[in-house]
Parts: structure tokens; C-alpha cells; sequence
């Protein structure tokens, strides 16, 4: 084998530059792995670009450890995010039966049909009120056998125990407003008991504050699982190009240099799950979907399911890339730092 | 380009591998670094590489005191330095051309201009058919060359070699030597570890002779 040398020239002193060197020589050698010049701008993009493809090319080469991972952050992400999207949507419905909630005005027991009519007609005129309806004690019986079975023992009283009703539709749907507009009725001369019909909305409005809270809850530890899948893929994808990183930084890779790829790596785990997530969701949606509108037809002021605003797709979106940023950069800046030297 | 002062390296675990040596190596000089094996010159050119840390003493290279230089100025230092160890540390998952390209790519050269830089180098190591194959199938001698082109292809100011021709038979030995003496016409500095003095005995550099962690002799030959 023959090397080809331009260079033979023996007994040259060290250091020595030959006055008659031919130009082509002096390229040959010339110092410096100096690039062309293309601006730092377009340096700083073109590391990126390659840190993209690099981080593409290390997810492409464990596709099952890939996808795998990917899908767990999808899942993972999409809990905290259904579960928000249930509270969310089962609190406007709650708001929407308070809306329609009653409050009943049970009269003083030896009031009869007719002071009911005259205290409905004074309430007609407050602004605070929509609708008045009397129930007459006759209506009340009638109601109170029919729904409660208990007919024959109503008929052994002889004589109908019930007061009458006025029940009022208040005009506006503010808890606070409606609770003092209840204790106003509830002090009308004739008024023995005034109650809201909305007891058991309360009861769930609590439940879903509660569930409220959990979601937020699940949320953080939804980051941390998320932050554990995507480092310990990451880690151990830094432990198989441990080779690659060493020998980069002898050949003079920065420690960012060798960081990039594996935190772009970490923003695509991010994406492709919150993508994932994206599609458990809406794929869950458009499950239910007929169920809630079969639901809706029991219901005469309807019943909509409203999907994740842009705002909760947006905050998803980025949170699994952000999250994934910030494992890789935890995790691999580590392992690059406890790198042996070849 | 290279100053040490009563340079010092003790490996954890006690073994004194330099024992406080002083030398300084000209900018475009070329320099060998001899002695038996187990002498110390392997621990120098890592020090130089600032592949450790010198224990005690001065290491001065390019003006940068390699004690205390902060690990994220090392780049610079290392894009600038052409390393070959003993062991070539060649990466098995791809072809020889990227082995040899990385230092390019690493710097951000583009494609096109990297294709041209390493067939250049792979053709003065004779290895321009071998371009595509795999370096695990190359001898260990291909290897070894593969790991100099990859030194050279960034044309460095400052290459360091680590018996660079152990695997090599005399006639390519020679050759190889050669290809180092031509950087160093055009200016390159180069330091040369190497236990085999037949090859350089004809060669007019200086030789920094190790023993035992200690220098003998400094003495131009
Ligand atoms: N990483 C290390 N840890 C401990 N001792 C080492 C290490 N590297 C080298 N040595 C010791 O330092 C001495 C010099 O080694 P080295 O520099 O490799 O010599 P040479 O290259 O001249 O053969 C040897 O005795 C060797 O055993
Ligand atoms: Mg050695």
C-alpha cells in the first residue's frame, strides 16, 4: 500500500516552512477546521435542525421503547385532563338545574287556599321573582298520596294536615343572592318554612369543588410520573450512546453539543404525548356522546357536553413538551457530567 | 504551545505516574515522547488533552493552565487539538467516513464541505475505499489510521499521538510518520508518544526521553 504524500521531504527542520511551497500544499494542510461562513444565525439553526434529527434518529432506532413511552405520557396526561373535563362539564350542569331551582313557601298550618293566592299575587310584583304558582292543599294531598304510596294512611287522618304552597322560580341564580332572597320569604308574615329546592345541587357543587382539587391533585403527580417514564427512557438511551458522547467530547463537543439531541428527544416524548392524550380525550368524547344526548332528551332545558377549550388543548400541549424539556435536561446534563473520559 | 513546570500527576490510589517534569514545546515544533512502557508518556499527552488534571506543578497549553482551565472553556481547546489515542475509540454503529467526520460535523461544517474534507483525509491514509464499510471489519491497523484521519481531518494546530503506529508494520509506520511530519511543515505543533525509538532514531526531532516519571533527557537528536 502506498500512502499518498505530497509531503516528502526529508531533513526538514522542525518548524520549518519551505520558501518555495507550492499554494495547493499550503491548503492541503492549512490550519484549522475553519468552515465556511454562514453566519451565526444560521450555525445556531443548523445545530438545531441536526439536534432535531439526531433526537428523531435515537427515538426511530428503539421504535417499541419509543412508542411505548410515548403512549404512557399520553395516558398519563390524558387523567388529569378527562378528569377536569368531567368536573367542568357536570358543573355546568349543576348550574343549570340551580338555575331552575324552586324555592317552596310552605304557609303557617291554619292558613287556607285563599291567603295563598293573595301572598302569590304580592310576590308577582317583586323583581326578584319570575313565576308564582299556588299549590292548594287539596293539590298538595293529591300530590303527597301519589307520590309517596302512602294513601290509606293520609285517609285514616280524616281531615288534610297540609298548609298550602306558594312556589316561586327566583329571577337570578347567585348562591349568595338566592340564599338571602330565601331567608327574606321565609320572614313574610304567614310563611312557616321556606325551602330551596337545590339541597342536593349544593351537596354536588361541594363534591365537585372537591374534584376540583383532586384534578389539580392528579395533575402534579401526573407531572411527576410523566417526569419519571421520559427520564428513565432518556437515561437509558444516555447509557447507549455513552460511547458516542465520550468521543464527541474528546473531538471537541461542548457539553450543550452533546445535551441538544436527547433534549429535543425529551420535547418530542412531551409532544407525542400530549398528542396522545389529545386523542384519548376527544376519542372518549365522541364515545359518550350519544349517551349524553340520550341523556339530554329526559332534560327540557337540554343537556350539552362541551369538549376541552383551546385553552386546556394549548396548556396540554405545551406542559408535556416543557415537562419533557426539563426531564431531559435534569437527567442527561447529569449523565454527561459523570461521564468517564476515554 | 506545551509548558510544564515541575508537572506532577498522581493517580487516586497513589501511583506517582509524573514525577515533577519540566519541558516546553515551541509553537510548530515537533516533539517525540519516548521511554519504556510504563513511563509516564501516555499520562502526558492526557494531560496535554486534558484528559486529567495535572495533581501539582504547571501545565501550560496555548497560554491555558490545563489545572485550572473551567471544564466548559475545554472545547475550544479540544476543537483546536488533534487527539489520537492508543486505543482508536472508533464508534461501531456507523460507517468509517462519519467516524472521521464527526469532528467536522461536530464544529457545524455542512455536508457538501464535510464530504471533500474527509475523503481528503481518507486518502492520505489510504483508506478511500474503505469509506463505507463498517471499521469493525477493518484490521487493526485500518483502524488505528481510521482514528488518525479522524485527528487530522480538521487540520488542528496541535495533534497528539499515543504510539500511533503500535499496530502498524515499519513501511506503513514510516509512512504514517511521514504524514505527521507533513503537518508539522505547514505549522502544526505535534507531540509523539512512542517506545519505538528504531523508527525516529533517523528522525531529526527533539526527543523528550521518559523514566519512571521523571525526564532524563531532553536532547535533540
Ligand atoms: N488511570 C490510572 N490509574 C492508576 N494508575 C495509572 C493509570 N494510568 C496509568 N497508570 C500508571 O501510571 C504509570 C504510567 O502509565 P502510562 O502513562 O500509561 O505509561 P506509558 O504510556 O509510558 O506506558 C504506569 O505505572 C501505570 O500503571
Ligand atoms: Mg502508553
Amino acid at each position: 500500500m502506498k500512502l499518498r504524500l505530497r509531503e516528502r521531504r526529508k531533513g526538514a527542520s522542525p518548524g520549518y516552512q519551505g520558501p518555495k511551497r507550492r499554494r495547493e500544499d499550503r491548503e492541503e494542510h492549512r490550519h484549522g477546521a475553519r468552515p465556511e461562513r454562514h453566519g451565526p444565525i444560521a450555525d445556531h439553526l443548523y445545530a438545531h435542525r441536526l439536534a432535531l434529527a439526531g433526537g428523531l434518529r435515537r427515538m426511530r432506532r428503539s421504535p417499541w421503547a419509543t412508542w411505548l413511552t410515548i403512549l404512557v405520557v399520553g395516558i398519563a396526561l390524558a387523567l388529569p385532563t378527562a378528569l377536569d373535563l368531567a368536573v367542568d362539564n357536570l358543573g355546568r350542569l349543576a348550574d343549570d338545574w340551580r338555575r331552575g331551582a324552586d324555592i317552596s313557601l310552605f304557609l303557617t298550618p291554619d292558613s287556607d287556599d285563599a291567603a295563598a293566592r293573595t301572598l302569590a299575587q304580592r310576590l308577582r310584583d317583586d323583581p326578584e321573582i319570575t313565576t308564582v304558582r299556588v299549590i292548594t292543599r287539596d293539590q298538595a294531598l293529591e300530590e303527597l298520596r301519589a307520590r309517596a304510596g302512602v294513601g290509606e294512611a293520609l285517609d285514616l287522618l280524616g281531615e288534610n294536615p297540609l298548609p298550602p304552597v306558594v312556589v316561586v322560580t327566583p329571577a337570578g341564580s347567585d348562591p349568595t343572592h338566592l340564599a338571602t332572597l330565601r331567608q327574606r320569604l321565609a320572614g313574610l308574615p304567614g310563611v312557616d318554612l321556606a325551602q330551596m329546592d337545590t339541597q342536593w345541587v349544593e351537596r354536588l357543587q361541594a363534591l365537585l369543588r372537591l374534584a376540583d382539587r383532586l384534578a389539580t391533585l392528579l395533575g402534579l403527580l401526573t407531572a411527576v410520573a410523566v417526569a419519571v417514564i421520559v427520564g428513565n427512557t432518556l437515561r437509558l438511551e444516555g447509557q447507549s450512546y455513552a460511547p458516542e458522547l465520550r468521543v464527541s467530547r474528546l473531538l471537541g463537543a461542548s457539553d450543550a453539543d452533546l445535551r441538544r439531541p436527547f433534549l429535543y428527544g425529551g420535547i418530542l416524548y412531551g409532544l407525542g404525548g400530549a398528542l396522545v392524550a389529545w386523542g384519548i380525550v376527544l376519542l372518549g368524547l365522541a364515545w359518550i356522546a350519544p349517551a349524553v344526548e340520550r341523556l339530554a332528551s329526559h332534560y327540557p332545558q337540554g343537556l350539552e357536553l362541551h369538549g376541552p377549550d383551546l385553552h386546556a388543548l394549548l396548556l396540554l400541549g405545551l406542559a408535556g413538551p416543557l415537562l419533557g424539556l426539563v426531564t431531559a435536561r435534569v437527567v442527561i446534563g447529569h449523565q454527561i457530567r459523570e461521564l468517564e473520559n476515554p | 504551545m506545551i509548558r510544564a513546570e515541575r508537572l506532577v500527576k498522581r493517580y487516586p490510589g497513589g501511583h506517582e505516574a509524573l514525577a515533577g517534569i519540566s519541558f516546553h514545546v515551541e509553537r510548530g515544533e515537533m516533539t517525540f515522547v519516548t521511554g519504556h512502557s510504563g513511563a509516564g508518556k501516555s499520562t502526558l499527552l492526557r494531560l496535554v488533552a486534558g484528559l486529567e488534571r495535572p495533581t501539582r506543578g504547571t501545565l501550560l497549553v496555548d497560554g491555558k493552565n490545563m489545572a485550572t482551565l473551567p471544564r466548559r472553556q475545554l472545547p475550544r481547546l479540544r476543537r483546536r487539538m488533534g487527539i489520537v489515542l492508543q486505543d482508536p475509540h472508533l464508534l461501531y454503529d456507523r460507517s468509517v467516513f462519519d467516524n472521521v467526520a464527526l469532528p467536522l460535523a461536530i464544529v457545524g461544517m455542512r455536508p457538501r464541505e464535510i464530504a471533500g474534507r474527509v475523503r481528503a483525509a481518507l486518502d492520505k491514509l489510504g483508506l478511500l475505499g474503505k469509506e463505507h464499510l463498517n471499521p469493525r471489519v477493518l484490521s487493526g491497523g485500518e483502524q488505528q489510521r481510521v482514528g488518525i484521519a479522524r485527528a487530522v481531518v480538521g487540520k488542528p494546530d496541535l495533534l497528539l499521538a499515543d504510539e500511533p503506529t503500535g499496530n502498524l508494520d515499519p513501511d506503513l509506520a514510516r509512512e504514517i510518520m511521514d504524514l505527521f511530519r507533513a503537518f508539522n511543515e505547514v505549522g502544526t505543533t505535534v507531540l509523539i508518544a512512542t517506545h519505538d525509538i528504531y523508527l525516529i532514531e533517523h528522525l531529526p526531532y527533539r526527543r523528550l526521553v521518559l523514566e519512571r516519571g521523571a525526564l532524563r533527557r531532553s536532547d535533540a537528536a
